[in-house]
């Protein structure tokens, strides 16, 4: 039929996720549709959560149908669950992979049928009428592309044919377009406009404060409680204090009225902490690894021949790998066997977790309304309904920008307590706002891992052998995955109406990138390998995923492992890395950033200076280089990160180099701008960070006992990327994580002669690693 | 005894009948900022002096809204992320931050352009360095840490240069 859009001659195929995305969204008005005024709408699933997504899905728009904003109005909308797409949750580097290859799809579906409704309208033929400038045009003949955008395109099925390149358009539309190239959100935060979750206001609203314990087995003091009853109520503005099992809420018609009663809480506990369970050792971080390697674990192996489960605890807990690799089989092989651990680390966003609920009116059904920036808006609209008795479509939930978010942080525990305060106050909106207390202690933690490598390479500098073991709990609890909800206020209040009990945290399935394994496989060529996970079954502290979740610390692991094999067989690093790695794209990032950072001039240099006897006469510090290269969840963008270090007291970066190729880039400037904060957020994580804990919960609970990367600790960056050809988009803020914490081990390792196995690489862990 | 509180906020003057809240205790010039004044650009992110999410200027200093009491604001000039320049009209420190990207999800950033006002205020050629200290008590977890360094030096009419910080003379 004329009617039908055609294929494209150079689009790709579509890929699973997309075609997943079109059998639950299959019409074009689930995605693309007109605001009462006539201007374009585009709805995703995947929510702002500072990497600007919504800019780039606006690209993708313009891209397809070969406009500028100066053409038209195009406005992409934050999601709810009363209109949006159900993409899950924006995680995992998949939105512009998934959503934006579904949004190409239908705004191509859309560019083709509106050509052919105007060729058949004009009685022009198809092939001549161009699509540009928010116009459609043939010979003498124009009219505006949205007047094209019938009900009767929108309500249609979006062609599961792949359309979306776009013949007209040039390549990188985002990146050549002014309108196009400085993020649309941007101008409206530099200028103090942009409206923030924290920043709503609304008529007859309450403030609502709610306190938790400070540990997952945390009791309420009935005594405690009365007398910060006393304390609050005598506050001007406390309207009510309630409480449920072992939550408390504070009901307030000011902030200012809820600041005085933190400033009592401050001083003051109102739980008995004391059937915490939490192990002393957790209290000193050179304890977590045999603490890990002695819980019960539920263990898998991932070999060449897929995984296979182990019943937990099956492995004893500290037994050797397999046994085939541990016999170097190859004689004269070069053996490495090490272990690296990182502590728990904390989210640790600049802003705190807020949510707005209320639950209009006695009607039946109840019907709850709650505003967050939750990763997954409709998990948490799932657990929602678990934990108030709801069923799901009673429960809506809109999406509104908060502070940067970087994984499974106190969003959706936040929208609960909003949520369960509010139930207290029908018909009014309740705003519960985290403290940075909470926003500290209380947020799922990033889990501590241990990881130990064995392998062997030839005498030649082939790898040969490679066998990794992982103790680390799960990397998620996010909502909307199990059978009762994953919200800490749920988990607290009492159990008799809607028991939920804590839940253990899972990995993802490998295909999806796993959690703790992530990246543990090696992308490079070697004949036998076997990756061992051990899932550590206890919860001492609730975890749950951070930004390239257990990619931090394999990465970090496998990277040093290839340096100390290529220090073994007196290889410079990058050569034994590309001599064992045959993917092209691979080979391509490495090589760049070995041309970026003078990787082989510099290389040479030093050789001459030993031979001179000149080794970095001039530096009062050591300085050192390092590399490091992965492929996000061997699936994703491919980077590659050269470190140079000074290493003094502390470790200070002087500079990144970095290469990536992230496939089709919509918008050049930020995809650096991630995979520079990525870097600097790896650097943070690797040199820096540790969670303190103790008997009573996190302790590291302000920015004195956390410390995160200062400005005074940022090194000098160059990004460069690669763009191929006709590649799908894979996401870029994850892509940076694992090969900066790399090279900066083997930056540290080659400036002071001395490996630190265990993060953060500071002075306390080089002693432990040369004392052990 | 109410005493009105008279201060200038950006370019304004302002009258509040009482430096206190309805029990006598003295609220902060982040609270005052935020709900009685409507102005939301200036961030709470720690009520605890430790983030830079709510610096604002005093005169040309910068300080934290969140440990300023009004007590102390008869007779201030205070000036937020509002009155340091409009849409037509951007102070040449908001200019760069756009054109460097120099922002993720932008909570930090009101601090960030406040405490640099300062900094160009008293230093107005600085050099990288001296940016560096100048913001090290503002947090930024999303790491755009060199693109605010860059956007400062723009800002400041000189080259943002990435090597200009290198004393090796790597590229």
């Amino acid at each position: 039929m004329s009617n039908t859009p055609k294929s494209s001659n150079n689009a790709q195929a579509l890929s699973p996720s997309v075609l997943a995305n079109l059998k639950k969204s299959p019409r074009v008005r689930d995605w693309v549709d007109l605001s009462p005024s006539g201007e374009i709408q585009i709805h995703t699933g995947k929510v702002e959560i500072g990497q600007g997504i919504l800019h780039a899905i606006l690209c993708i728009a313009c891209e397809q149908w070969n406009l500028s904003l100066r053409d038209a109005k195009v406005n992409v909308l934050a999601a709810s669950t009363a209109r949006s797409p159900d993409e899950a949750v924006t995680s995992g580097s998949l939105s512009i992979q998934d959503s934006g290859a579904t949004v190409r799809q239908v705004c191509a579906h859309v560019r083709e049928r509106c050509i052919t409704a105007f060729a058949l309208e004009r009685g022009v033929p198809r092939e001549t009428v161009l699509c540009q400038g928010g116009m459609l045009h043939s010979g003498e003949q124009f009219a505006p592309l949205v007047s094209f955008m019938t009900d009767t395109v929108l309500n249609e099925t979006v062609s599961l044919e792949p359309l979306h390149a776009n013949p007209i358009s040039p390549a990188h539309r985002g990146n050549t377009d002014p309108e196009l190239r400085q993020r649309s959100d941007l101008a409206q935060k530099v200028m103090g406009q942009f409206v923030y979750i924290q920043d709503l206001v609304k008529p007859q609203m309450l403030w609502g404060l709610v306190l938790h314990p400070r540990t997952l087995r945390g009791q309420l003091l009935a005594e405690r409680l009365e007398q910060f009853e006393q304390v609050a109520l005598q506050i001007t503005g406390v309207e009510r204090v309630v409480h449920d099992g072992a939550l408390v809420g504070v009901l307030a018609n000011s902030e200012q009225a809820l600041s005085r009663c933190n400033a009592y809480l401050d001083l003051h506990t109102l739980w008995d902490e004391s059937q915490s369970a939490i192990p002393s050792v957790l209290q000193n971080n050179h304890g977590i690894a045999a603490w890990l390697r002695a819980q019960p674990l539920a263990s898998q192996t991932i070999t060449q021949d897929g995984v296979t489960a182990h019943s937990p605890t099956s492995l004893a807990s500290s037994s050797p790998p397999a046994e085939q690799t541990k016999q170097a089989p190859h004689l004269q092989a070069v053996s490495v066997k090490a272990s690296f651990s990182r502590p728990y680390v904390q989210h640790a966003s600049i802003g705190l977790s807020t949510a707005w609920a209320r639950w209009p009116g006695e009607d039946d059904p109840r019907r709850l309304e709650v505003i967050s920036h939750s990763q997954g808006i409709y998990n948490l609209r799932r657990d929602l309904g678990l934990a108030f008795g709801l069923a799901e479509q009673n429960v809506e939930v809109q999406h509104h920008a908060g502070a940067g978010c970087y994984g499974h942080n106190g969003a959706d525990d936040v929208a609960f307590d909003a949520a369960w305060l509010a139930s207290f106050a029908p018909e009014r909106w309740v705003r519960v706002q985290w403290r940075r207390s909470d926003e500290l202690g209380l947020s799922p933690m990033s889990p501590a891992m241990s990881v130990e490598i064995t392998a062997t390479a030839s005498p030649s500098g082939q790898l040969l052998t490679w066998e990794t073991d992982i103790w680390s709990q799960g990397h998620g609890t996010r909502p909307g995955r199990e059978s009762t909800p994953a919200l800490l206020g749920a988990w607290q209040v009492n159990q008799n109406t809607h028991a939920a009990p804590v839940l253990v945290a899972i990995n993802a399935p490998l295909p999806s990138g796993g959690g703790a394994e992530r990246n543990a496989v090696p992308l490079y060529n070697i004949p036998q390998w076997a990756v061992h996970n051990h899932r550590v079954l206890s919860t001492p502290f609730r975890v749950s995923a951070l930004r390239s979740l257990g990619g931090h610390v394999n990465v970090f692991a496998l990277e040093s492992v290839m340096d100390m094999l290529a220090q073994s067989l007196h290889i410079d690093p990058l050569t034994f890395r590309l001599n064992n790695l045959s993917d092209p794209r691979a080979l391509a990032v490495l090589k760049e950033v070995a041309r970026l950072s003078n990787w082989f001039e510099r290389l040479a240099q030093h050789h001459e200076d030993r031979k001179d006897g000149m080794d970095d006469k001039d530096e009062p510090y050591p300085q050192g280089w390092g590399l490091g290269f992965a492929r996000y969840k061997n699936s994703g963008a491919y980077c590659a990160v050269v470190a140079q270090v000074l290493v003094s007291e502390s470790v200070q970066v002087k500079s990144l180099f970095i290469c990536a190729d992230v496939g089709h880039v919509v918008h050049d400037d930020g995809v650096k701008n991630q995979i520079e904060g990525g870097a600097v957020q790896a650097m943070s994580l690797t040199l820096l960070e540790q969670a303190q804990l103790g008997l009573q919960g996190v302790l590291s609970k302000d920015w004195e006992h956390y410390r995160i990367a200062r400005f005074g600790e940022t090194p000098r960056m160059t990004v460069s990327l690669i763009d191929p050809l006709h590649s799908p988009s894979s996401g870029a803020g994850e892509c940076s994580i694992g090969p900066t914490a790399g090279a900066l081990a083997n930056a540290v390792s080659q400036a002071i002669s001395a490996r630190i196995y265990n993060m953060p690489l500071n002075a306390e862990n080089l002693l432990h690693s040369l004392e052990s | 005894m109410n005493t009105p509180l008279h201060f200038t906020l950006n370019g304004q003057e302002v009258t509040l009948p009482s430096a206190k809240d309805p029990d006598g205790h003295d609220r902060s010039l982040l609270d005052v900022l935020r709900h009685e004044l409507g102005l939301k650009a200036t961030r709470l992110g720690c009520a605890q002096g430790q983030c830079g999410a709510c610096t604002v200027l005093l005169g040309e200093r910068a300080i934290l809204a969140c440990e300023t009491w009004m007590s102390e604001m008869q007779g201030a000039r205070i000036t937020t992320l509002e009155g340091l320049g409009q849409a037509l009209e951007p102070h040449p420190l908001q200019a760069a931050f756009i054109t460097h990207q120099a922002a993720q999800c932008g909570f930090c950033t009101s601090g960030l352009l406040m405490q640099s006002a300062a900094l160009l205020m008293r230093n107005p050629k600085p050099t990288v360095c001296e940016i560096e200290v100048a913001l090290q008590a503002n947090l930024c977890r999303c790491g755009v840490h060199e693109r605010v360094i860059q956007a400062v030096l723009t800002a400041s009419g000189q080259e943002a240069d990435c090597t200009v910080h290198d004393p090796s003379g790597t590229p």
